[in-house]
Order: C-alpha cells, then structure tokens, then sequence
C-alpha cells in the first residue's frame, strides 16, 4: 500500500494508487507517441500500437506476452533500418543510441506490465463500470500518445 | 475511479490447494456421527492410509506459469522443473494419432518459443555489446546485413 504521508486518510489511499498509476501510464503513452513521432514510424505501426493497447486494455495480464513481443518487434524494426531521430546528433558514439534504444525497450516493457495488471484489476468491478472504464483506459491511451506526438511536432521537449 | 470494486460475496476462507491438503484436512470432512463412531486407533489407521494415498508434490526449482490470451481463446504454458521421484512410468491411454499430434503441436509450440526467446535475446545482448561501446566488426552490422 502506498502511503507517502503518515496521517493520510484512509479512504483516499486507494485512488492515489490509481491515481499514480494513471499519471505514468499518461507519461508512458507520451513518451511512446513522442519516439514514434520523431522515428517517423510508418502507419501500420502506429495502428499495431494502436490495436496492441486496446487488446492489452481488454484482456489484461493473458495479453502481456504478445504485447512484449510487439515491443520487441518495434525496436527489432528501428535497428534493422537503423532508424536515428533528426534531432539526434551523427557524431556522437553509437553507445549512446544504443543505450537509448534500451531504456526505450524497458520503458515498453514497462508500460505493457502497468496496463496489463492494471486492466486485470478491472475484471472485479460490475460489468457497466468495467466497460466504462476500459473505454477511459483506452481514451487516456490514446490521448497520451496523440499529446506525445503533438508534443514533439510542436518542437516541445526536444 | 471513484466506485469500489464488488467483493466476493463468500465469506467462507478460501480453499487450500489440492497439494496442500493433509489427511487431517479429509478427516474433518468426515460426517461428525461417523467420526464421533470411530475409535483413536481405527483414526490414527485412516489418517496413516490417507497420508499414504495423497500426492506429495516434488518441490520446483522453476515454476513458471502463464496464459496467453488470443481473444478468441485462450492458452496456458506452464514450465516445471524439479526432481523426478516417480518410480513407474506414467500410464497414459492415448491413441497414437492423438499422441503424434501432441508430439507435433509441442515441437511447433517449443521451436516457436525457442525462435521468439532467442530474438529478444540477441537483440538485448546485442543492444549492451553496443552499449558498452563494444565493436567486433567493421562497419555497423544493421547497415552490412541490409546491403547483402
């Protein structure tokens, strides 16, 4: 259980955690949509990221296998086309790219886990609330990564 | 998410599993009159029959379990290593044809995991190699591969 303050009302424990897991999965999503955007990833990948996240929000823990290998199909993809973003400097050491592509794999990684066991948990609420809120999950979803992409056409944060 | 999630209704604890359970266990699952009936040995005799008939699982060094969801269905893997304690081979009344098959779905489904593991790997071990600034051939290996 979370609890960051001592004298934290009991109640409100339980939708900070929500809460906290929102906020990374929004800063997760952006993040993806920001790297997809500034690797000019082609459209079946975006609708494949897409289609991955709906199946990941509908299903839950059974999804995570397949969507980790979409994961490592993305970044299997940017190495084969040795694929750089233009902001991204030619005379720096490949080192750094590669590492770059590590920490992108872990947060994919990452944000596959967080939505597939978050989605899980929605499987114990009544049936019209849980439909509710997989529909929330998938809008916040694609909101984050439609930002991201915004975010990086706009110049912002790169 | 404002509303609570719906509890289970059972208020009974929830069961231990098969493996888990001891002769006592069935012995308190015994009618009460019944057992009321039998006398210290006769209970003593019955716990020690049970003790005897029930599984006494090998402990796993890996147990790795998981599903896969396909939308339309689903599939579990399972993956269990321990010490093998059994004695007699296994009976099994399978016919060939149905023993071939699963021969066949278990290579495909083996060679599978195998090709998928094997790929995330390469690309991670590839991925640190290149990361620690490690070159063991000229040129960028991605670029050589698609010019061939």
């Amino acid at each position: 259980m979370l609890r960051l303050i001592t004298d934290f009302p009991d109640h409100l424990v339980l939708p900070l955690k929500y809460a906290l897991s929102l906020i990374l999965l929004s800063l997760g999503w952006s993040l993806v949509g920001w790297w997809l955007t500034a690797l000019a990833a082609a459209w079946p990948l975006w609708v494949g990221t897409l289609l991955v996240s709906v199946y990941l929000i509908s299903i839950g823990t059974g999804a995570i296998a397949l969507a980790n290998g979409w994961v490592v199909l993305l970044v299997t993809l940017v190495l084969y086309e040795d694929r750089v973003p233009p902001f991204w400097r030619n005379d720096l050491p490949y080192k750094y790219w590669a590492i770059m592509l590590l920490l992108l794999w872990g947060v994919g990684t990452g944000l596959v886990f967080l939505l597939g066991i978050q989605s899980q948990g929605l499987w114990q609420w009544p049936r019209p609330y849980q439909r509710r809120l997989r529909l929330g999950l998938v809008g916040l979803s694609w909101l984050s990564l439609s930002l991201g992409s915004l975010a990086y056409q706009l110049g912002l944060l790169g | 998410m404002p509303m609570k999630p719906v509890l289970s209704q059972d208020s009974n604890p929830p069961m231990r599993s098969y493996s888990q359970l001891t002769a006592a266990d069935y012995i308190d699952q015994m009618e009460p009159l019944i057992r009321e009936s039998l006398t210290g040995p006769q209970l003593v005799e019955i716990g020690r029959l049970l003790d005897k008939a029930l599984p006494k699982p090998s402990p796993k060094i890996v147990d790795l379990r998981f599903s896969i969801n396909l939308v339309l269905t689903r599939y579990f893997i399972v993956l269990l290593v321990g010490q093998d304690r059994r004695k007699q081979p296994r009976a099994r009344n399978v016919s060939p044809l149905t023993r071939l098959g699963n021969l066949v779905a278990a290579v495909f489904l083996l060679l599978s995991l195998n090709v998928t593991l094997s790929l995330a790997l390469l690309l991670g071990v590839y991925l640190v190699k290149s990361a620690l600034g490690i070159n063991l051939l000229p040129g960028h290996f991605w670029s050589n591969i698609r010019a061939n």
